[in-house]
């Protein structure tokens, strides 16, 4: 067995993956290059008596700019074990492919062409002499229909016959015309005895100033010093003889030999017919239906994962239920007075791994219709119709989908948005995209919207939610562009390629590939980060604990209230079935677990089943818990629901005493000399803090701070038993819309970039923003006497010109000389 | 570092995550019906209206208490319970499916 390490390179949408998915046979091994995010692809094969080892590297257009991918896929290239590349194009589209061609090159390695989607390309009327491509490029050519595993065995066959003959098909580098005297005449001074790169690829790369490559010269060759400063002056040289920078000149070459390339082996038999994409853009990108059509899409998209997805999580949720009451059942049951601590963590851990666990019903759905779109080839067309608009604001055409799905137009979610970003080529625009998407208008912000315009609102509910859900998208465009403007000034911007990759069929079995490495990768990440993110949390609200008098007091009222349950039943006749404090503990578990079994059945079977196997676990116990006409046991029944309910608010009040004197509830003390311009006491302060760390709505938790009184329509209880009016509404509003939805996002966030420092860049500057425009609003608008709806118009106002201002600033552009 | 990090972005973050509301109903047996609601990643559902509709009408209304609970007096007939805490997150059950 000898073994052969291929490489796999392309272009976005050329058919790269399905290749690869047709070699391997879905035997796939995903990991990440180390320190980056990028999903590293590999798998294995067997093919007369070679193991055959494959690598899809990430898809790029160039190697120009230096994103991550294209870091990654060179050093892969150029490393001295990958003993062949595979690369694929797009026959349909060969002028844009055959320019990352040209550039693979010059690399100097054995190359194999797999010469894709060549039925397409015959439809369209194209044909190719191959062997003339051949010859131009001493690259084995091969023709194949990915989707349809034709020259699958071609392509098995030729890669043994290449590592073979290793030597005869290295492949032809580019010759640079006029430059090629100068690249010589560094090449000759390149001492190759300790290199493992080609001196042609040094040369060319040096001259192109490649930074990488200076590097690697510096590391390896005792000339360095010599050849970079002859460098300089060859560069001189050239630039004063031929006006054009030798940078500008390599690329502009690569051009001009494509189109060589091209013309010498494509024959066009329907030149001026129109090929079946042509005639479907001349529809999706007609002038005026290219946004109707691209909003239905999108429309669609959002209703059938977000508002569908989120249908079916009342499904699957049951599920998650089950799994967290089983998990916490193998830990130490409640004691009357307190949940161990133990017990408490793991119900802890299992909240918040479920409440991501709960997404997986939307990502199928959204992977599944974006495996689709990526695969027809729509997802470039919607870059490039939205892409005009975007650009004003730092952002790119491909922005469109993560900010939609993040809530646009009604409630999104942040977590599938951020996730929806990872196929962004730009990563500037990448960037922006991700940390202005928490300004966006999350579903789970919804009801506690609602709360508070019915309480203040009432009767401006829809002009005021309507204002809400638009302000956020001007803000986070204004955001966009100053953040591109300044602190992503230095990331990579790449140039929006304007050629579109023909229409395709897409194969179901490619699509689900995708969508099920998409999901696997998701529980693998999430739960881990999770987990790490959840235990600090869980400390910094359980720590320091409650005060010691706090706790006396707590004790003594838990003692009462035992002792007012045991008197009321002391005369029972079934008093001897809980004289025993562990008895007591039992029925309180007996009673909580039997009621959370029952909670979730409808039908009449099952119920009539849990009943009798509880009543076989202990007869007395469910005699209380359902006393039906016996009196006596009602009467333990009526104490027993008065003993839960006063322990309960026991432990609300413990929980509560316990988040206020944590570290989070100090910090919201801390802000209030801050907050009061704003017109936050420290308890909505300790409200937003806490309803973020403890996972309880805002909804709870306002209303819970405010003791809505339940006789009261709730609306008027919270505007009458507080001293907030409808403007300091707005600016609670204002906040609670720009502040950050919740650690699920943090930690998608932190998968896609890969550091804590951007999520928590993230999180800091919508906080910041939040609390300015609260601060804002409250002060001019008290100062003016504004009322509530006349502050949240004119704040409107206020962002939008703002908007409209930051759009007309140009855009900070590093040179690209593509 | 990281639990700096934490720290203060704890500060900054309000409401729960994108989560479903939930609501189970349980038969007490003695003519009443307790529903306790409240959202999948646990946060509470108290202060968030609860109604209970026959043919379309409303019957009775109230808030789900600071434990997250609403109870009430079964109906005669046909009727379902609702946990409306807003657009999107409304769960509605049928008085047949809660079953004694």
């Amino acid at each position: 067995m000898n073994n052969i390490q291929v490489a796999l390179v392309g272009q976005p949408n050329c058919g790269k993956s399905t290749i690869f998915n047709m070699l391997t046979n879905i035997k796939q091994h995903i990991a990440n290059y180390p320190g980056v995010t990028i999903d590293k692809k590999s798998g294995s094969f067997n093919y007369k008596e070679s193991k055959i080892e494959v690598i899809d590297l990430p898809g790029t257009y160039s190697f120009s700019s230096y994103s991550v991918e294209e870091k990654i896929t060179r050093d892969y290239i150029l490393n001295k074990d990958t003993d062949i590349i595979i690369n694929t194009v797009d026959a349909s589209n060969l002028r844009r492919n055959l320019y990352l061609t040209m550039q693979l090159l010059d690399m100097h390695k054995p190359m194999i062409i797999a010469f894709n989607m060549i039925d397409v390309a015959k439809q369209n009327g194209l044909e190719f002499d191959l062997k003339k491509l051949q010859k131009l490029t001493n690259a084995k050519i091969i023709e194949t229909v990915a989707s349809k595993k034709q020259g699958l065995d071609e392509i098995k066959e030729s890669i043994v016959e290449v590592k073979k003959s290793q030597l005869s098909h290295i492949s032809n580098a580019l010759h640079y015309k006029e430059l090629q005297k100068y690249i010589d005449l560094i090449k000759e001074l390149i001492d190759n005895k300790s290199l493992t790169l080609s001196k042609h690829y040094i040369s060319v790369k040096l001259f192109e100033n490649d930074a990488q490559i200076i590097e690697y010269l510096k590391q390896n060759s005792n000339n360095a010093k010599q050849i970079l400063d002859y460098l300089e002056k060859l560069k001189e040289e050239f630039k004063e003889k031929f006006n054009i920078s030798c940078e500008q000149y390599i690329v502009k070459t690569r051009y001009e030999k494509a189109d060589e390339f091209l013309k010498a082996c494509s024959i066009n038999t329907k030149k001026n017919e129109r090929t079946f994409s042509d005639k479907i853009d001349s529809i999706v990108l007609n002038k005026y239906l290219a946004l109707p059509i691209l909003a239905s899409i999108i429309f669609t998209l959002y209703q059938l994962s977000i508002v569908y997805g989120y249908e079916l999580t009342t499904i699957t949720w049951p599920i998650l239920s089950w799994l967290k009451t089983t998990v916490v059942s193998f830990f130490p049951q409640e004691n009357i007075d307190s949940i161990p601590y133990i017990t408490q963590f793991a119900i802890w851990m299992m909240n918040s791994v479920n409440a991501l666990l709960n997404y997986l019903p939307i990502f199928f759905i959204l992977f599944f219709l974006l495996a689709i779109l990526e695969d027809v080839g729509y997802m470039p067309r919607m870059a490039f119709i939205l892409d005009r608009l975007f650009v004003k604001f730092g952002l790119h055409g491909e922005s469109t989908l993560p900010l939609v799905l993040s809530g646009i137009f009604a409630g999104g979610c942040a977590v599938p948005g951020v996730m929806a970003t990872k196929g962004m080529n730009d990563k500037k625009a990448q960037m922006a995209t991700m940390l202005t998407i928490p300004l966006m208008n999350c579903l789970a912000k919804i009801p506690f919207f609602t709360l508070i315009l019915a309480a203040f609102f009432q009767a401006d509910m829809a002009l005021m939610m309507f204002l809400i859900s638009t302000v956020t998208i001007f803000v986070a465009l204004s955001v966009s562009k100053v953040l591109t403007l300044t602190v992503l000034k230095a990331h990579e911007t790449t140039p929006f390629i304007m050629e579109l990759p023909s229409y395709h069929i897409p194969t179901l079995r490619g699509i689900f590939i995708k969508v099920f490495d998409k999901i696997w990768l998701y529980l693998k990440k999430i739960v881990t980060i999770v987990a790490a993110v959840a235990v600090v949390l869980f400390v910094l609200i359980q720590f320091p604990g409650i005060s010691k008098e706090k706790k006396e007091e707590l004790d003594n009222k838990s003692k009462n209230m035992q002792s007012i349950f045991y008197k009321k039943i002391q005369t029972n006749k079934y008093y001897s079935h809980l004289d025993e404090k562990d008895e007591l503990k039992a029925f309180i578990n007996f009673y909580n677990t039997y009621r959370s079994k029952r909670m979730n059945t409808t039908s009449k079977e099952k119920a009539k089943e849990i009943d009798s196997k509880y009543k076989d676990i202990n007869p007395y116990f469910f005699l209380f818990t359902k006393p039906k006409r016996d009196k006596e046991a009602k009467k333990i029944n009526r104490a027993f629901k008065k003993l839960l309910k006063t322990r309960k608010a026991l432990f609300r009040e413990t929980k509560d005493e316990k988040v206020e004197n944590s570290a989070l509830g100090s910090m919201g003390k801390f802000f209030v000399p801050l907050t009061q311009y704003a017109g936050f006491d420290w308890k909505i302060n300790v409200a937003f803090l806490s309803s973020f760390a403890a996972r309880e709505s805002s909804v709870a938790t306002i209303g819970a701070l405010y003791e809505s009184n339940k006789e009261d329509p709730r609306s008027s209880s919270i505007a009458s038993s507080s001293s907030y009016t409808p403007l300091g509404a707005v600016a609670i509003i204002i906040f609670m819309a720009l502040t950050p939805p919740c650690i699920a996002t943090m930690i998608m966030i932190k998968v896609q970039t890969n550091s804590y420092k951007w999520m928590f860049f993230a999180l800091s500057y919508p906080m910041v923003l939040g609390l300015l425009s609260a601060i804002f609003i409250f002060q001019v608008g008290s100062f003016l006497n504004l009322s509530g709806v006349e502050a949240m118009v004119y704040f409107y106002i206020f962002v939008l010109s703002i908007t409209m201002l930051l759009s007309l600033i140009p855009n900070y552009k590093k040179e690209n000389y593509v | 570092m990281f639990k700096k990090i934490l720290l203060v972005s704890a500060l900054l973050v309000s409401s729960a995550s994108a989560h479903t509301a939930v609501m189970t109903c349980f038969d007490n047996g003695d003519g009443t019906i307790t529903c306790e609601g409240g959202f999948s990643d646990g946060a509470s559902g108290s202060g968030v209206a609860m109604y209970i509709k026959q043919n379309d009408k409303k019957v009775s209304e109230g808030l789900m208490n600071e434990d997250s609970e609403f109870t009430f007096t079964k109906p005669q007939g046909e009727y379902n319970v609702n946990f409306d805490a807003g657009k999107g997150h409304l769960v509605s059950i049928k008085g047949q499916d809660i079953v004694e």
